[in-house]
């Protein structure tokens, strides 16, 4: 743990990068330019080898591709383990209900139904394998479906061409200068930790400004949150990152223990134990103190604070002590708590139902006009509904999906209809995908 | 490759259609509004007290669900992010929710001391089993009741700690534990009355 820890400024020295590499615009061309080419080396190597459609590789790695070399990695793990679990599936759902139209369409639906249920409740990349494995079998199902002479070679191309495009985004991810994303996880935990003393010196302070504890409060737990979201990832990055898992999660768990005993101490002084008596609605009458003399009340807030000013204290000098263990680089004899996070099953079970009646009523409207593009249709309204499934304000970015497809339009048509036709080898191709898929990766990193 | 133009216009329209289904389901079939949300949070601060209060680990359990609650806090948020009122709201019941969890702990943590009063044991175990059934159906009628039994704890650990000061000591998680879920409970009446303005948050 020492070694590890100390070793990381010489990595840093050993790697000193400018400093206007860092500035944002430096960083989200960077990522374009790596993810560009990344997408250029997996789409060669499917042409090299003949694959059926080399557009999926190319198109895989603008999927998973990350600005963090960590994110990266964990993505493209779920991705594959989503992927073997979306082909297994379609392999089911293709040899043994592709004949009757009504009944396929209808599994489809309730497969990805169970998919985004799981997708919702899970957290993280756990979440994202959910989802690829409803949609993955949306995309191969449909079209195997269509074609059930050629559906077995079609799976395998597909699943070959995806797994191509992840570990061409991986090894890029690694081999190109990147962010790593354990240096930015330890700043934001540390961020968290100075951010948790604050709040509980603002939450204890009868003095601060109302709109300021919100705004600290508000801080904090989108920070705590963030930092949830990160902190899987690293163990996928190197040796050191997991190393440091243990100590960052013990400090993130100091600093919200702190900022938990501040505000259950700060809903004390701000009135918890009224001295006047208040009757419930069914008649009893409660009397929020000692009844009988004011002394006793008197007797436990003193108490209550005495309580609360001895948890408060335990709580910082953990906060303190784990800051140190970790700028040391020891290690602190605290269990090690395996904490679930919650699910709630009601919004869960929504978005599966969302999810299938979206597949049953695109499908409805195709098999009704036998429209020729209408299994695009459904295997879109499948893919967005598992793309929102574990997404906030699903409506809002749905919204925002439909008005970037009719914006994008424009460049794609004049990229395929202008720019194609005047590549005459893969060179000339690339320099014909060039704007578009700069452009592209530059807006993701933004 | 094709370059055909009328397909290429045609599976913009498919892609169109398909997002507009998306679209139309998310915002209508059961929208997911703050205020859904938000109820949603507070459902899930109850459910997972009730579990705290039904474990035997009492200090690893409140940890994890300061945990869980700050992580669902901060989601909750992110989904109310427009709307004041519900961000209060989630303010009032997490910071309630906090501190019921910290006074059950505190009740959990007194009851292993061995030289407590066996009627103020009792009657804490009593009132933990009671709690643990309130908060799996939860209503503002059985907050009304555990709050009146809270507190009559809390009087009644008062009333047996004159004695001296060794009493005070045994029995001081017992009294800063009821009287603090007395009044925790009580907000959470407040709240669940759709009175959270009335907290101070």
């Amino acid at each position: 743990m020492k070694a590890a820890v100390v070793s990381v400024p010489l990595r840093d020295w050993l790697f000193k990068k400018p400093e206007w590499l860092d500035h944002q615009t430096a960083v989200a061309l960077t990522f374009a330019v790596k993810t560009f080419a990344a997408s250029l080396l997996a789409l060669y190597i499917a042409f090299w080898a003949g694959l059926d459609d080399p557009r999926w590789s190319f198109l895989t790695v603008f999927v998973v591709s990350q600005p963090d070399s960590g994110l990266v990695l964990a993505k493209s793990f779920y991705r594959i383990l989503g992927t073997i679990a979306g082909v297994l599936v379609t392999i089911a759902l293709v040899f043994g209900l592709a004949q009757y139209g009504e009944l396929f369409v209808a599994a489809v639906a309730v497969w990805i139904c169970l998919c985004n249920f799981a997708a919702r409740a899970a957290r993280n990349f756990g979440s994202y394998g959910f989802q690829l494995a409803g949609y993955t079998a949306a995309i191969l199902a449909i079209p195997a479906a269509l074609e059930p002479s050629g559906a077995y070679d079609l799976i395998v191309a597909r699943f070959t061409e995806i797994l191509l495009g992840i570990i061409c985004a991986a090894l890029v991810s690694r081999l190109i200068p990147v962010h790593e994303l354990s240096p930015k996880l330890v700043e934001r935990v540390r961020a968290l930790t100075r951010r948790a003393d604050s709040l509980a010196t603002v939450l204890l302070d009868p003095a601060a400004d109302r709109e300021r504890v919100i705004a600290e409060r508000t801080e904090f737990a989108k920070a705590y949150l963030e930092i949830q979201g990160m902190q899987r990832s690293p163990y996928f990055e190197s040796a050191e990152a997991r190393v440091l898992d243990q100590p960052l999660r013990r400090l993130t768990q100091a600093a919200v223990e702190l900022s938990s005993i501040a505000e259950a101490a700060a809903s004390h002084l701000g009135g918890p134990l009224p001295r006047a008596e208040t009757k419930t609605s069914h008649g009893n009458r409660i009397s929020q103190t000692n009844e009988s003399s004011n002394e006793d009340g008197a007797t436990v807030s003193a108490l209550v604070r005495a309580a609360d000013e001895r948890d408060l204290g335990v709580a910082r000098a953990r906060l303190r002590e784990s800051m140190a263990a970790f700028d040391r680089g020891e290690e602190l004899p605290h269990p090690n708590l395996g904490c679930g996070l919650w699910s709630d099953p009601v919004p869960a079970v929504l978005t599966g139902i969302r999810s299938a009646l979206a597949v049953g009523i695109t499908s409805a409207f195709w098999f009704a006009t036998a429209w020729p593009t209408g299994p695009t249709a459904v295997v879109v309204a499948a893919v967005l509904c598992s793309l929102l499934a574990s997404l906030e304000q699903p409506d809002k970015i749905s919204i925002a999906a439909a008005a970037t497809v009719l914006i994008a339009a424009v460049p794609v048509f004049a990229t395929q209809f202008y720019l194609m036709p005047l590549a005459v080898d893969f060179p000339s191709m690339a320099v014909a995908l060039a704007p578009l898929m700069l452009t592209c990766g530059f807006r993701v990193e933004h | 490759m094709t370059y055909n133009a009328v397909s290429f216009l045609n599976s913009s329209l498919a892609i169109l259609v398909g997002i507009a289904v998306a679209v139309v389901l998310f915002a209508t079939f059961f929208p997911e509004t703050p205020a859904f949300a938000v109820r949603r949070f507070r459902r899930q601060l109850v459910v997972h007290l009730g579990y705290l209060v039904g474990t035997s680990q009492c200090a690893s359990a409140l940890s994890c669900y300061q945990h869980a609650l700050c992580e669902q806090l901060g989601a909750t948020l992110a989904r109310v992010n427009d709307d004041p009122n519900a961000t209060r709201t989630c303010f009032a019941s997490a910071a309630t929710a906090l501190s019921a969890a910290q006074a059950i702990s505190r009740l959990r943590g007194s009851l292993g001391v061995r030289t407590l009063f066996p009627s103020i044991a009792s009657e804490t175990s009593r009132l933990l089993a009671r709690l643990s059934r309130t908060l799996r159906n939860p209503s503002i009628r059985q907050f009304g009741k555990r709050a009146a039994e809270a507190y009559a704890l809390g009087r009644h650990a008062l009333i047996a700690a004159r004695g001296g000061a060794e009493e005070i000591k045994v029995l001081n998680g017992i009294i800063v534990g009821a009287q603090t879920l007395g009044s925790d409970l009580m907000r959470a009446r407040m709240i669940l009355q759709g009175k959270s303005n009335a907290i101070r948050i």
